[in-house]
């Protein structure tokens, strides 16, 4: 095995960022295309669902039905459009770059902004004045009152009150059905078409069963929209064929009518089908369900079959390959998400964040890593984009550092991707959340971080995010928070002068978390229930183990593993701060600084203002999380533990539960910079830390600050967590490789779950922002996912440009 | 109302005279009211115009046709409490699309939106910035009730200047009084 995958390596080698134009032109012109491409509003969607939703208005039609035609109504009717020399067919959106529209979501957000989106100052998008047109008088005005976030106001307005105070604590099933990896082998092994035999067979086989037989019918209508979309674009790729005079066009339109006729309606028998298949079926489940976090999953493993058949054929070159993949890497990167002004200013330079997984054990736990793993680690070296979302599994025990290796020279070519996931751990902590053995080595990265077993879990893994600051102001002030006026909000636990040790104190932030995970897993699950019955998803089911099997939607628990996932904003932040409270308020061996907790409040609530011996001694003595402190560690795991205890036995609307997570996307440097000062000495404004990452520019040392996360129990955050690093560029050289390989290696030994990095210098980072188009692609991780630096706000520039900087030779910070 | 009531009895071209010559003066109106020390009335003006507006620009009220819906506008300290009510207005010897603005709250608002202070309000529209999500988190406003109503509001909102031939509102707005 490792002779034939060291054949392909070697091949690879002659593959570089800097002879991308002259080895694999194709690639180097799409990827000039995408940096150069406008993101665009698309309608089309929504134009398309709205006008079927109003036909059948007052028809007695059952909503998964209902909602089935409109999607194939929507599929079978859709613009197909080529708009460059990609070899793959099929697009999110009829643009180039595409923002599609879902009105029953979120999508009258930008109502206000109809008249200047294209010209707004955060990552205008543009939207033709015609289609602007049509969203004010036809679409947006049908949608008023049915949006999801209307239909649960109507049952439960407090909770849905709070939400929209957006600092106590979010629900994004307001915005989106998404975060989930589909079973994508299912469509290559079997075809649309015989997972709609199965469904007609199965639909006359409960024609007693009112729901089975319902839902049946809803997936076979919908896979009908498929197969018509397929044919559509093999339709017109052989009309365009016939008058294209470019030959190289020409033949590439050619290829993709005879792959659309096979695929995905028939199983997939090329490599270039099988890519094409899975492709078609994502852009199709964006039809259904946002296109957010749906991931193709662990695609060297899914695709490998069909890559080594052409391959020993002879069939399939390597060049071919890297060519049909890096279609797939721009295909996936053909769409970004809608969203208004503010959210742009507070969370921009989001992709859609699809998570690709490569390496790792397979499902017997074996060494999964083959020959496709290192080409797809070739393209996603040689495409330095913003998705797909690239990560490594990597089981120390069972991959060989050759690999391990390989991934970290990649990452500190390309300075950001992929990250680093760490498969003796999360497999274990997968199985102590009730998964089989061989489900839990199946596991895919969801989105950021996440973690679920691929194609069985439908784990809606962002579902809640917990305002860890909201909480912290809570306990500190008697129950209230600064947005819901003076009267506690949940249950008063007590003013400050109350509590006479630590343990009182942390006992009311725990009844605040818990009060906090009892609402939110409430709305949760009452925004769950209006999705089963306004959002059934037949689509996405027909394409997930378990729906077909249990004659039962996705959205009901028809999945083999239904889990949600809550993720932490301002974890380290929120720890440094307990640790600040227990340091100086109740320690009486304290003699450099104590004050009561009273005037500590009152120091905080005040930014420190004539509180500058404390804010010094804050940033300077105070115990802090990812330093070696032991009060610092007893303190990070006993919120990890609360989490954990607080939310893994509650259960969701489909009879999962929750899983606990500590990712933030770019919402710790948005949140951050609207809310107040903390007593971990944050001043108010400033961004919170990321992820499960140390506060910044606080330890001197790169292994204990890695040590200190890695000391957490991971069985307590099976959602997984992004630990953000980030070190001085090095040169690319077998040593440095090395050294950076076996950092990794070791923190995963000590327990580590993930961890990404940022290969890039704080000069750079000024420079980048200070003059944007000096950097125009300058790629980054944020907290979970890529982005290009330029499009992220200022908050978010300044705190990846202050994230703590190391040494990779000598371990050592370096100072900003 | 009391302007629409005015006009009743008159004929339709005295009816559109007397809009047009009231959407005049609430053009002058608003214009020192930017360019003044508070913008207390500002909200108040801008409402009242587009009230107006309603009634004599036929492709501004196809925005609201048939649309029913009530607003509540006000502040925590007490210094704005506008309502405005989309309905069928008696005018031309017809009913027609239009909105009724009143200067003081209405129960059952389908949405309410709640400003700090007049000064959070002035912020609001200050800013020339039409996101109600960027007010809220800011903490400058609140709402209860339908968000959908609300972002169909600011967008009619932010259509007056134009109408009115105050080109450029959002500059001026930005420039300090």
């Amino acid at each position: 095995m490792y002779e034939k995958i060291n054949k392909v390596r070697n091949k690879l080698k002659e593959y570089t960022p800097e002879n991308l134009n002259t080895k694999l032109p194709l690639l180097d012109t799409l990827l000039g295309l995408h940096y150069n491409a406008a993101a665009e509003v698309d309608i089309e969607r929504a134009r398309y669902m709205t006008a079927h939703f109003k036909q059948t208005e007052h028809l007695n039609v059952p909503m998964p039905i209902r909602r089935a035609e409109a999607i194939s109504s929507y599929l079978s009717k859709r613009e197909i459009a080529f708009h460059d020399n990609n070899m793959l067919a099929g697009g999110t959106t009829g643009k180039a770059l595409g923002a599609p529209l879902y009105p029953e979501f979120f999508g009258l957000s930008i109502w206000p902004e109809l008249g200047d989106i294209s010209t707004r100052d955060e990552n205008p998008q543009i939207l033709d004045k015609n289609d602007a047109e049509i969203l004010n008088f036809e679409i947006f005005p049908y949608w008023m009152e049915k949006s999801i976030a209307e239909e649960v106001r109507k049952e439960d307005p407090y909770r849905q009150a709070l939400l929209e105070k957006m600092i106590i604590y979010t629900i994004s099933k307001a915005a989106t059905i998404s975060h989930t990896t589909p079973c994508y082998e299912l469509v290559l092994k079997k075809g649309i078409q015989g997972i709609m035999e199965e469904a007609v067979q199965k639909e006359a086989e409960y024609s007693e069963d009112k729901e089975k037989s319902i839902f049946y019918q809803s997936v076979r209508i919908a896979m009908q929209g498929i197969l018509d979309y397929a044919a559509n674009i093999a339709k017109e790729a052989a009309k365009q064929a016939d008058t294209e005079t470019d030959p190289k066009r020409k033949k590439n339109l050619q290829q993709m009518a005879e792959v659309c006729k096979q695929v995905p309606a028939n199983p997939a028998k090329t490599y270039r089908e099988a890519v094409n298949a899975l492709w078609i079926c994502q852009v199709c489940i964006f039809a259904e369900n946002s296109n957010m976090a749906i991931n193709p999953g662990r695609i060297d493993q899914i695709l490998y079959p069909y890559f080594i058949k052409d391959y020993k054929a002879g069939d399939l070159s390597i060049e071919d390959t890297l060519n049909i993949s890096g279609s797939l890497w721009l295909k996936l990167a053909d769409n970004v998400n809608l969203v208004p002004e503010a959210a742009e200013k507070l969370f921009g330079g989001a992709g859609a964040v699809p998570a690709v997984t490569l390496g790792g054990v397979d499902k017997d736990g074996n060494d999964a890593v083959n020959e496709l793993t290192y080409i797809l680690l070739k393209v996603t070296e040689l495409l330095p984009i913003q998705d797909p979302n690239v990560n490594a599994r990597f089981h120390p025990k069972k991959n060989s550092v050759d690999y391990r290796n390989e991934v970290s020279r990649v990452i500190l070519t390309n300075k950001a991707i992929p990250a680093f996931f760490n498969d003796i751990q999360n497999i274990k902590t997968l199985e102590d959340q009730g998964e089989t053995p061989e489900h839990a080595r199946d596991y895919a990265v969801i989105g950021c971080v996440e973690l679920g077993s691929a194609g069985r879990d439908y784990s809606a893994s962002s579902s809640i995010f917990m305002m860890m600051y909201t909480i912290l102001y809570m306990a500190l002030h008697n129950g209230r928070t600064t947005v819901t006026g003076d009267q506690p909000l949940w249950k008063a636990t007590g003013n400050p002068e109350e509590f006479n040790t630590f343990e009182e104190f942390f006992e009311a932030y725990k009844e605040q978390t818990e009060l906090m995970a009892d609402n939110a897993v409430s709305l949760n699950n009452t925004y769950g229930k209006k999705h089963q019955e306004f959002l059934p998803t037949p689509l996405l089911s027909a394409i997930f183990k378990g729906p077909m099997d249990a004659g039962r939607d996705l959205i009901y628990g028809g999945a083999v593993y239904n889990s949600s996932g809550v993720t932490h904003i301002g974890f380290a932040d929120v720890c440094d701060s307990l640790c600040a409270i227990k340091d100086i308020c109740f320690n009486e061996n304290n003699t450099d600084m104590h004050l009561s907790l009273k005037e500590f409040v009152k120091a905080v609530d005040n930014n420190f203002e004539g509180y500058e011996l404390l804010e010094a001694y804050l940033q300077n003595d105070a115990p802090k999380y990812g330093t070696s402190d032991t009060v610092a560690a007893e303190i990070s795991q006993k919120l990890i533990d609360l989490g954990y205890e607080v939310f893994n036995t509650q259960e969701n609307y489909r009879g999962g539960n929750y899983r606990v997570a500590y990712w933030t996307m770019t919402n710790h440097a948005g949140y951050g910079s609207v809310v107040g000062a903390l007593p971990s000495g944050r001043k108010a404004n400033v961004p919170f830390s990321s992820g499960i990452t140390p506060v910044s520019q606080i330890e001197t040392e790169l292994t204990t600050s890695l040590n200190c996360v890695a000391a957490l129990n991971s069985k307590h955050t099976p959602g997984a967590y992004a630990l953000n690093m980030k070190y001085s560029p090095v040169e690319c050289s077998p040593e440095n490789v090395d050294r950076f390989g076996s950092i990794v290696q070791t923190y995963m030994d000590k327990g580590g779950q993930q961890v990404q990095f940022n290969i890039h210098d704080y000069k750079t980072l000024k420079e980048a922002k200070e003059n944007p188009d000096s950097h125009p692609h300058l790629l980054v991780r944020v907290s979970g996912y890529s982005a290009y630096f330029k499009s992220l706000n200022k908050a978010m520039q300044d705190e990846l440009i202050t994230r703590s900087q190391y040494n990779l030779s000598s371990g050592k910070f370096v100072s900003l | 109302m009391d302007f629409i009531k005015a006009l009743e009895g008159r004929t339709k071209e005295m009816q559109l005279s007397l809009i047009k010559n009231k959407l005049k003066s609430l053009k002058i109106d608003i214009e020192t009211e930017v360019a003044g020390e508070t913008l207390d009335n500002l909200l108040f003006l801008l409402l009242k115009a587009m009230g107006l507006l309603f009634l004599i620009n036929k492709d501004y009220r196809k925005n609201i046709k048939d649309f029913t819906g009530t607003y509540v506008i006000c502040s925590m300290d007490k210094k704005i409490d506008v309502s405005a009510i989309f309905k069928k207005i008696p005018v031309f010897f017809t009913k027609i699309d239009g909105m009724e603005v009143k200067d003081s709250i209405v129960d059952n608002a389908t949405t309410t939106v709640t400003f700090k202070d007049g000064k959070a309000m002035a912020d609001f529209l200050l800013s020339g910035n039409t996101d109600v999500i960027a007010g809220m988190l800011n903490n400058q406003l609140s709402v209860s009730g339908n968000l959908n109503y609300l972002f169909k509001f600011v967008y009619l909102l932010w259509l007056i200047p134009e109408l009115l031939g105050i080109n450029d509102f959002k500059e001026l707005l930005s420039q300090p009084a």
